[in-house]
């Protein structure tokens, strides 16, 4: 992040600066953090004396919007404790500069910190020197490895997985969309009463579930069924209980290790923490990884949850499924974070923001989130940018709040087209291997349509067998006028 | 935990006079000492040893891995725990005060009541929430609310209140070794109640009601915070009242309590909840639909009033008073009067 930083004096360096007390940067530095992570502009003037606490707000139409510029401020004083020159990165508007500044980034203090740290001048207020780093902040456009047209990207942040990986991410991917194809015609054919396609959400949720280890966890949504099955749930298991309607969970979650596809929203980030500060606690090496999607960050839980991973250093990784939609609503109106991903510096956690139509970068990015929760570093907020190709659900009706041709836009973003065009051209895919691959594809869907054309037999006594682990006289008796009423 | 069906309470061997939090103190002590499984964590309860003391002294002994001090969110509390749980621990969590496990409610509510039973019992979710309840003690607003019908009206829960020292120990330790999520209700104007009572668990289980008094005129069926206030009006009765402490109010012990009223042919059910769709509508209307035929008058409620809890001046004047029990019981239709 520091290499994106604009360095840009510009003569305003403002009056107060010479006289501030540097023991005041660090309060002024988390305020300014706080207000950079909610997407709001403090203050007037030229800069905040950073002795005082910026806590007016310019009104609301003055608020940026924009991506700012970032400029590096320099003063002439020496720190009293370290002996350096104190100088405070700030964050700009272009449109207002120089009205409206405020300091977010100072490299620096953190020596200043240290020296404080150790003689407990900041004890009080400082939790950790980890706020300050700015490795903490995503990079401002999402990393890719695998460009739109299949190309590799020049100088990507990160190295390209193996190709057996790619080979790998190609032909889950390909398996998964098949499954999504023909759960939406099931639904159709009223086999299935709902189901929330993850079309065009392909590289996230294969690239994030083959990223994991056998020992991690995961906690799908309800969109997440193709991540499910590419984990070695059986897709019948997936689609008869949840999304026909037989039961709310048809697998061991202990079996592969997936919790029960969640429904409220956000809810199952806490169970993801559990999980893993449970394992820290146990001595496991086990990560848990969560989806959850755009509209699910605004949740209450998602903030308790970051929060709690933070303090507790949990091997958690959030993956966060930006496909731009909460049903209708879009993420403008969700949040004005700058982007999703910046939201995990308010928590002290990590984040990336990826490209969630490359494979490659999901996968990418979900290793380096899982090898750095097993070596103890605690968790990682992953924002991947996406989009639902589909409806919300079958029963929901797009056409009402997005135009046809975003829709457009993003099919040409197609993670599957980029995959198979990479591949190809380096000699890891050809038409022979393509067409098997859609044959096997094929065998598997007319397999699980075959499979959920046989309806299961269901037992009105399950209702009162596992609310408790040993029932209680009172639903034994409920049980019992059931059977009677039915007899 | 199994319900066994009326019992007596025999005064226990005298051990030692202890209070209610003191024998909730030992209870966590001492599971946390029989099963590395359990974990005490929540608002407070590390350093400080919570905010009624419940927790003193336990983090010291048994460590910050075992006993912890979390970021302020009740949600947050369940919702890790959940997780712990189906990561092999069993987590003893404290709401530091009953209106303040609202936020928690929908973790209580959609997923500690129901994983067990969305996932055909393959994850059990063997956690207890302790929640100081009630009023009664000067508490200021948000402090003092009875949350019991909230969770007694959500299957998949087990809800029980102790209302003695002797109780809250046993109760305790065997909400802790249940399989079940339990919430654990503690009634805040009885932590300081004495009870002479050697601490065991291991005897008869007390999830079941018991008869803290024995009568024939009629039963008075109460719990937790109004258990004292039941037993005095008992004692001040001209008639020959019996007391039925609950102890578990989910599942309900209808034997113990059916057999009762079917003695005594008359019943009034006591609680501080308010009154309108409050617990003792539900104990009401099962008494009458098992006893309908023994029964010389209906079943009448002694309940808060159908009001926000009140301000600390005024709460005397909504609480269940031993006068208005008696009242109450004067109304049963006696022939003799
Ligand atoms: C707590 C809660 N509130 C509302 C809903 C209803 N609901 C289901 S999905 C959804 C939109 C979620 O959007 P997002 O988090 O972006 O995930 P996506 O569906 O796009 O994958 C809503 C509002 C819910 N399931 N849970
Ligand atoms: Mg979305």
């Amino acid at each position: 992040m520091l290499a994106n930083l604009h360095v840009d004096v510009r003569g305003h360096r403002p009056a107060e600066l010479a006289g501030i007390d540097d023991r005041r940067i660090a309060g002024d530095h988390a305020l300014a953090l706080q207000a950079f992570h909610s997407g709001i502009t403090t203050g007037t003037g030229d800069v905040y004396a950073l002795g005082q606490r910026p806590h007016r707000q310019p009104p609301l139409d003055l608020q940026l919007r924009q991506q700012p510029q970032i400029n590096v401020v320099e003063s002439d004083r020496l720190s009293s404790r370290t002996g350096r020159r104190v100088s405070f990165g700030s964050h700009n508007s272009r449109a207002y500069e120089p009205q409206f500044v405020f300091v977010y980034a100072c490299l620096p203090t953190l020596d200043v910190l240290r020296s404080h740290a150790q003689t407990g001048g900041y004890s009080s207020f400082r939790r950790s020197e980890r706020l300050v780093t700015t490795s903490l902040l995503p990079t401002e456009s999402p990393v890719a490895l695998i460009d739109a047209d299949g190309q590799p990207v020049p100088d990507a942040l990160w190295s390209m997985p193996s190709d057996e990986v790619l080979v790998a991410l190609h032909r889950a991917i390909v398996l998964a969309r098949r499954f999504d194809a023909q759960a939406t015609a099931l639904t159709k054919q009223g086999r299935l009463a709902v189901y929330p396609s993850a079309r065009g959400q392909e590289a996230s949720e294969i690239g994030a579930a083959l990223a994991l280890r056998p020992q991690d966890w995961l906690f799908p949504t309800y969109r997440d069924s193709m991540a499910v099955v590419a984990r070695g749930v059986d897709p019948v298991e997936v689609l008869t209980l949840l999304l026909r309607g037989d039961w709310h969970c048809g697998y061991d979650p202990y079996e592969h290790l997936v919790a029960p596809q969640c429904t409220p929203l956000a809810t199952n980030t806490l169970h993801a923490v559990g999980v893993g500060h449970a394992a820290t606690l146990k001595g496991e090496d086990t990560v848990a990884l969560v989806m959850l999607g755009d509209g699910a960050t605004s949740e209450g839980d998602t903030h308790e949850a970051l929060n709690f991973a933070g303090v507790w250093k949990a091997p958690v990784v959030f993956f966060v499924q930006n496909n731009g939609y909460a049903i209708s609503v879009p993420l403008a109106q969700q949040t004005a974070a700058p982007s999703l991903a910046a939201k995990g510096i308010g928590y002290g956690v990590p984040a990336m923001l990826i490209d969630g139509n490359d494979p490659a970068a999901v996968y990418r990015a979900v290793s380096v989130a899982i090898a750095r929760a097993a070596a103890g570093d605690g968790p990682t907020l992953i924002e991947a940018v996406t989009y639902r190709i589909e409806a919300h659900t079958n029963a929901d009706d797009a056409t009402r709040y997005r135009p046809a041709e975003e829709v457009r836009q993003w099919l040409a973003r197609d993670p599957l087209t980029r995959l198979t065009r990479y591949l190809t051209d380096r000699g890891l895919l050809d038409a022979d291997r393509i067409a098997a691959l859609d044959a096997e594809a094929e065998a598997e869907a007319a397999a699980l349509r075959q499979r959920m054309n046989v309806d299961a037999v269901l037992d009105p006594a399950d209702l009162f067998r596992y609310v408790y682990a040993e029932q209680t006289p009172e639903l034994r008796a409920q049980q019992q006028e059931l059977a009677e009423e039915s007899r | 935990m199994t319900i066994v069906a009326e019992q007596v309470v025999e005064a226990a061997p005298v051990a030692s006079a202890v209070t209610m939090e003191a024998a909730l103190n030992r209870a966590l002590a001492d599971a946390l000492r029989d099963d590395d499984r359990v974990l005490v964590f929540g608002e407070d309860v590390a350093k400080l040893g919570g905010v009624f003391r419940v927790t003193d002294g336990l983090a010291a002994t048994f460590g910050p891995a075992r006993v912890f001090d979390t970021p302020l969110a009740e949600a947050g509390i369940v919702g890790t725990a959940i997780g712990m749980a189906m990561n092999g621990l069993r987590p003893v969590i404290e709401m530091q005060f009953d209106a303040f496990a609202y936020p928690a409610f929908e973790q209580i509510t959609s997923h500690l009541a129901k994983l067990h039973n969305r996932t055909k019992g393959k994850i059990a979710l063997p956690i207890v929430i302790r929640i100081p309840y009630g009023g009664g003690i000067g508490g200021v607003e948000h402090h003092c609310d009875s949350s019991e019908a909230y969770y007694t009206h959500t299957a998949g829960l087990r809800v029980v209140t102790p209302g003695t020292a002797g109780d809250a120990y046993a109760l305790l330790r065997q909400a802790i070794d249940c399989p079940d999520p339990v919430i654990f209700l503690e009634p805040k104007r009885r932590y300081w109640s004495k009870e002479a009572v050697t601490l065991d668990h291991t005897g008869s289980t007390v999830d079941g009601a018991v008869i803290r008094r024995t009568g024939t005129d009629v039963t008075l069926i109460t719990y937790g915070g109004t258990l004292g206030t039941a037993l005095e009006a008992a004692q001040e009765a001209d008639r020959s009242v019996e007391v039925i402490d609950l102890r578990s109010l989910s599942p309900f012990d209808d034997k113990t309590v059916a057999a009762s009223v079917r003695r005594t042919g008359r019943a009034v059910v006591v609680h501080e909840a308010s009154r309108f769709c409050g617990y003792g509508a539900e104990v009401a209307a099962r008494l009458t639909e098992q006893c309908f035929h023994y029964l010389h008058a209906p079943i009448l409620r002694v309940a808060g009033f159908d009001i926000p809890y009140p301000a600390p001046n005024l709460e005397e004047h909504h609480l269940p008073s031993v006068d208005r029990i008696l009242d109450t019981i004067d109304r049963l239709q006696w022939e003799d009067s």
